[in-house]
């Protein structure tokens, strides 16, 4: 479970590219080369720590700033940013947005937009990993705001009397909209909630990107061995508002804006690198440098990509 | 838990008296309408409170007039014990025109907003929430009342709990959420349904005092109850109180009851509310046989009387079917 | 009267009936200093309060069944949710709870509550935050359904909701919030269950409501320059329905066309036509049509959603060919 050199160099390069994926989508939002995007600039470290375990077949249940997700778990450059297009090339053939994307073979289940609603979804996604026998588990990913909802209750609830092989993971980024976490949520805190089911819980540091991955590995061998879901909290902030279209951010201050960009997870893991003599600086730059020609090229990509056929729109309503 | 003083609340020995009689009142009424269902004079699903009638008996003495009451399925006896009429009661279950929903409502319907009976529900859950927006209610229009809600175990699985109880609690709502846990959903027991042994378990997860307490000691539920609507009524905010109890009669009338053994419900029989509240009343020696007949005699009557005012009463109009889907003219 | 936008003149309503009576109050998620999503509740936390403009958590089912709890016990709210298509999330709050005291307690209790939700295609919000459902409240008794094209209906129309009795689920077209348009000042209301003519017209009735009345209108024009004249039926409420004012209006024509925005096979369309065979088919000169979405989700793509908002080119071919 522990981390060679070389893993840690894999998971510095998951998180730039996240990043500089964000950075550049965020860019693009902006300009109005896209309808709206939800960006999570500043929570890399939970994707691609979550992800850097987990077996092909293991299944991934994504929100609406599940960006990162995809990213790691192999969808192609290029097609997401033809998703943000609401291009052809991608997996919805621009149907619908990225956080809708379906890729099975990369264990990838379709996300959701309702917040909340992919909890009782990726559980059902782990009973059937039970009742087909197999050694697969599911994440679900959901944030601070779905944690009120019924569906969160309903379905961690039914995950955890049945023991089913699940990680409930929330990125807890603090701000559901517009909405504070503790003038939403009683009881003091999202990892309070675990003993209301029986769960074990665990808060981790959302922007350490090690700490991450070693939490969901202990979560995933539990549930992998039988011992049912834990319910995993990640501290940690986005950078950007809630999304493009028009969101203001009143609610939240510089200064607790400043003291999370303090904390960036890419910096920390560079550091890191550098002080413990795995890397160079250069050798970290040249792979940013490779990152912004993938990530330029991904765009390219985009732009150059057709619009799907207006038959496309009527396609697919049924099997 | 704070140490709890059997008779801190001082109820008179009249009160005291009154608690039986209202407790014995509810079982015979009960056991009226399962001979009526049987018999096919009481038309639906009806879901009866046998064995469960100290937590009605005990919450209903703890409220004020002006508080108000949310219920479940299982009415009858949160209905009869809040001070519902009786002969309104048995003509809404007959499905007269006399009836306090003129026929509508049916045994899972009830309601009487002039008793501040809110609504029973036919959805498991369903008045959680309405729970909490008459405590929102209390707040907006600068009332006083403390809203009770009643619920199912098999309803603190349900989404609507847990939103529920959020919500009454970052908003510090006056309400009481009082669980009847008789320990089965229909047929689940609530160990196949839950991995905490508790309702009260999850209270700390929304920050609300919790209390467990034993559902079939009349004078534990009043006192209890009594403590926390004090508490809701001065600002203190919610309270969780499970009431472990257990309906000794089916789930409806005419439930197989596969699900449990008779050894579990003769055991639970042994508890009976009723003879359990008796035996401190006789102790105390508050209740003579003579004043049992006696008591026994006025509710034989008031059965009587109410079914005999149900069955009597003329059959409905079917015309009104159509009215009332709309509420006319202003509020 | 004042120029202002279908946002601005719910914002007004919200003010007027805030300021009248004590017992209106509005909850929802984001409606406080943020505004509501589309601006409707702008300004109103800082006037009326924390107390009466309350932003709740993301529980749907808690602040929907303590709308229509609140509403029981005697109080006056008014809920946004943010989209129709997260009704789903509350729906036994609304379908079961809400909709059925008046009946249950036979006219005993009320529940004098309005649920704002906006629905509508057009701006590339996908699957779920872009469908029009209002056919799945029109089959409930016990709700009445209101959905506004002019901002001077807005407001009119939401006083209206407010004051009325019942559960009123009010629909505002996420297209429409920008429109601007005359508002008269002041208190009004415009009543449930009256139709608006929008344009008249003797030869061809379309009847339309909400964001299909802007393309009724639309059509209506161009047709006119070839020589046909349409009447624009805005509803305004499906529920209670202007049934009269349809019958009449197909009296005068003889040819019907509904128009809306919302999927075809099962949508209100349906309701429209079945009632004016039903009273009026003796009049009827050709077969009435229904113009609507195709039945499909909402997709996400421009380019795709075009497709499904293909009502408004093909009303002119429609009006076209029920006149040939």
């Amino acid at each position: 479970m522990s981390l060679s050199p070389r893993d840690l160099k894999q998971l510095f390069r998951r998180l730039l590219l996240i990043r500089r994926f964000e950075e550049e989508a965020f860019r693009l939002a902006v300009a109005g080369k896209f309808a709206n995007y939800h960006g999570g600039m500043g929570q890399e470290a939970i994707p691609a720590g979550v992800c850097y375990g987990l077996k092909p077949t293991d299944n991934t249940m994504i929100t609406h700033r599940g960006l990162g997700v995809l990213l790691t778990r192999g969808v192609p450059v290029g097609e997401i940013f033809a998703g943000l297009y609401a291009k052809a090339s991608c997996p919805t053939r621009g149907r619908h947005p990225i956080f809708h994307m379906a890729a099975p073979d990369l264990g990838i289940l379709a996300g959701t937009t309702m917040v909340g609603s992919v909890i009782p979804l990726a559980t059902g996604a782990a009973l059937a990993a039970r009742i087909q026998g197999t050694s697969d588990v599911t994440i679900s990913f959901f944030g601070d705001g779905s944690v009120n909802r019924g569906d969160f209750h309903e379905g961690i609830n039914l995950g955890a009397v049945r023991k089913l092989p699940i990680v409930y993971f929330c990125e807890n980024n603090f701000y559901a909209k517009s909405m504070p976490l503790e003038a939403s949520t009683a009881g003091g805190s999202i990892i309070s909630r675990a003993q209301g089911y029986g769960l074990p819980g665990e808060v981790v540091d959302g922007n350490d990107v090690v700490a991450v991955y070693e939490a969901t590995q202990r979560a995933v061998a539990r549930a992998r061995a039988g011992e049912g879901p834990t319910l995993i909290e990640c501290l940690t902030y986005r950078w950007t508002p809630h999304s493009t279209a028009g969101d203001r951010e009143f609610a939240r201050t510089d200064e607790e804006l400043e003291a999370w960009k303090a904390k960036c997870p890419i910096l920390r893991l560079r550091q890191q690198l550098i002080e413990a003599g795995h890397a160079s600086a250069e050798e970290l730059d040249a792979v940013d440098v490779e990152i912004r020609h993938e990530v330029a090229a991904g765009v390219e990509f985009a732009e150059a990509a057709p619009y799907a056929a207006p038959e496309v729109a009527l396609e697919n309503v049924y099997l | 838990m704070p140490a709890r003083k059997r008779t801190s609340l001082a109820l008179s020995n009249e009160q005291l008296l009154q608690l039986y009689e209202d407790m014995s009142m509810l079982r015979a009424f009960d056991e009226k309408i399962s001979e009526r269902c049987i018999r096919g004079e009481i038309p639906g699903l009806i879901h009866l409170g046998v064995g469960e009638e100290a937590v009605a008996v005990g919450v209903s003495a703890a409220l004020q007039p002006q508080d108000k009451m949310v219920s479940t399925h299982r009415a009858h006896s949160h209905f009869l014990a809040r001070g519902a009429d009786p002969k309104a009661f048995m003509a809404e279950l007959y499905g007269k025109a006399t009836g306090c929903c003129g026929g509508k409502a049916g045994s899972m319907h009830l309601a009487d907003l002039d008793i501040g009976f809110l609504a029973a529900n036919g959805v498991v859950g369903g008045g959680l929430p309405l729970a909490v927006g008459a405590a929102l209610g209390q707040r907006i229009l600068g009332s006083d009342w403390v809203t009770l809600c009643f619920f199912g175990d098999g309803a603190n699985n349900n989404g609507a709990f847990h939103e529920s109880l959020n919500l009454a609690a970052v908003w510090d709502l006056p309400v009481v959420f009082l669980c009847e846990n008789n320990g089965y959903g229909i047929s689940q027991s609530i160990h196949k349904q839950q991995r905490v042994a508790n309702v009260a378990d999850r209270a700390p997860s929304y920050g609300i005092p919790a209390e467990i307490i034993d559902g079939n000691d009349v004078l534990e539920v009043y006192e209890t109850v009594r403590r926390a609507v004090d508490k809701a009524r001065a600002g203190g905010g919610p309270t969780l109180i499970e009431a472990k109890t257990y309906r000794t009669t089916g789930h409806y009338v005419g439930d197989s009851e596969s699900y449990r053994s008779e050894e579990e419900v003769a055991e639970w029989q042994t508890k009976d509310p009723i003879v359990k509240f008796e035996k401190v009343l006789r102790r105390k020696k508050l209740l003579s046989k003579a004043l049992k007949s006696e008591i026994e005699e006025r509710i034989t009557a008031l059965v009587e009387e109410a079914t005999d005012f149900a069955v009597h009463s003329p059959a409905l109009d079917p015309a009104a079917a159509l009215t009332h889907v709309y509420c006319e003219g202003g509020v | 009267m004042a120029r202002m936008s279908y946002a601005e003149a719910l914002n007004e309503a919200h003010c007027i009936a805030m300021r009248d009576d004590s017992r209106v109050f509005t909850l929802g998620e984001d409606i406080g200093e943020y505004g509501g999503i589309y601006r409707v509740t702008k300004g109103l936390q800082a006037e009326f309060g924390e107390q009466r403009v309350l932003d709740t958590p993301i529980s749907e089912i808690a602040i929907t069944g303590a709308a229509v709890g609140a509403a029981l016990v005697g109080s006056r709210p008014i809920l946004e949710i943010g989209f129709v298509d997260f009704v789903g999330t509350c729906w036994d709050q609304v379908f079961n709870q809400a909709a059925k005291f008046s009946y249950m307690t036979d006219g005993r209790a009320s529940v004098p509550l309005v649920i704002r939700m906006a629905c509508g295609a057009g701006l590339g919000y996908g699957v779920h935050h872009s469908q029009s459902l209002e056919a799945w409240f029109t089959h409930v008794p016990g709700l009445k359904v209101v959905m506004p094209a002019t901002p001077a209906d807005a407001k009119g129309l939401m006083l209206a909701a407010i004051d009325d009795p019942n559960p009123v689920v009010f629909l505002e077209h996420k297209f429409l919030y920008e429109v601007k348009d005359e508002v008269p000042d002041g208190r009004y209301t415009v009543p449930l269950g009256k139709a608006r003519v929008a344009r008249e017209g003797g030869d061809v009735t379309i009847v339309s409501w909400s964001g299909a009345v802007p393309w009724a209108l639309k059509a209506a024009e161009q047709a006119a320059a070839e020589g046909i004249e349409c009447e624009v039926l805005d509803l305004r409420s499906l529920v209670p329905l202007d049934e009269d004012a349809i019958v009449a209006s197909v009296e005068k024509t003889g040819r019907l066309i509904v128009c809306h925005e919302a999927c075809t096979t099962g949508g209100f369309g349906a309701e429209v036509v079945a009632r004016v065979v039903a009273r009026a088919f003796d009049f009827l000169d050709s077969e009435p049509l229904r113009v609507a979405a195709p039945d499909i989700p909402v997709p996400n793509s421009l380019a795709l959603e075009a497709v499904y908002l293909g009502t408004r080119e093909r009303l002119l071919e429609a009006v076209r060919g029920i006149v040939s």
